[in-house]
């Protein structure tokens, strides 16, 4: 399933409970408040709705909503599963 | 009510229990808010067993007379620092496998020492059946995600998070020592030796 920015936003605005109209691509997830355990809330959220999978390291590259849009549209289960192949053969 | 005395130790290893369960409530109430699929239904569960669990530690202080001791951190929090925050299903599945592992063998140990405050020890022991459920339910949710996330990719999570959890138990150990002796619990005996 494609991510768009209006669905990843929507997805973010029930889990934070920050309204969709503040958000925006350059959002970063520093102004949205999220304590350690909400970002993991928010993260298997996403990861559930569009089929991906992040990894911590993954999570500490990204900063902004667009970077988390980016980030679903290029996480696909196979995708991870050849990076970590990599990283372990 | 039973009058059997509780040692101080006792009533901190009793106030660290009910704490670290806790933290477990907060933590899959967490997650049972954001997972989909078969693991909503065990997860939910789970989450209300360690409400449960905690809310049996303190009706047992409380028949004993006591109230906890005040924690200022739990198990799991220096657990979670050690490996880091988990950014995925099979990362929360992982964490709770080693975790759960980890519990049974401190409860198992607790119960079987002799001077066990017999109401201590009725508590484990209901606490243990959940326990056990929980390592099996967490089994067989990692396998089932063995078809999305590699069966390789779940086997180093494990084998990750195992070597952190025996090193955060060296570390307790080491803190909280004297407060653990009275079940004959030392760092040379305990230390990566974890396997129950």
């Amino acid at each position: 399933m494609q991510a768009t920015f209006a669905a990843v936003a929507e997805r973010i605005s029930v889990t934070s409970g920050v309204a969709v109209d503040r958000l925006r691509p350059e959002t970063t997830l520093k102004e949205l408040a999220l304590d350690s355990f909400l970002l993991v809330e928010m993260a298997v959220d996403l990861q559930e709705e569009f089929d991906a999978i992040f990894t911590q390291e993954d999570l500490h590259r990204v900063s902004t909503v667009g970077d988390l849009v980016e980030l679903l549209n290029t996480s696909g289960a196979a995708d991870v599963r050849a990076r970590a192949a990599a990283d372990h053969g | 009510m039973n009058k059997q005395a509780v040692s101080e130790n006792e009533r901190w290893l009793l106030s660290y229990y009910r704490a670290s369960e806790i933290n477990g409530a907060l933590f899959f109430g967490r997650v049972a808010r954001t997972v989909r699929g078969p693991l909503l239904v065990d997860v939910t569960h789970h989450f209300t067993d360690e409400a449960n669990h905690a809310n049996y530690w303190t009706k047992c202080l409380d028949d004993m007379d006591l109230t906890p001791v005040p924690q200022n951190r739990a198990y799991q929090d220096q657990y979670l620092e050690a490996v880091g925050m988990p950014a995925n299903v099979m990362e929360v599945m992982a964490i709770t496998q080693v975790f759960e592992k980890r519990v049974i063998g401190q409860y198992g140990r607790h119960q079987r020492y002799a001077g066990t405050h017999p109401l201590a020890k009725a508590t484990i022991q209901k606490i243990m059946l959940d326990e056990r459920w929980h390592v099996k339910y967490v089994r067989d949710a990692l396998a089932d995600l063995s078809g999305k996330y590699g069966a390789e990719l779940i086997d180093t999570t494990l084998a990750r998070f195992t070597a952190a959890d025996d090193e955060v138990y060296a570390k307790t150990l080491e803190e909280y020592g004297q407060r653990l002796e009275f079940l004959g619990e030392t760092t040379e005996h305990y230390h990566g030796t974890e396997t129950e």
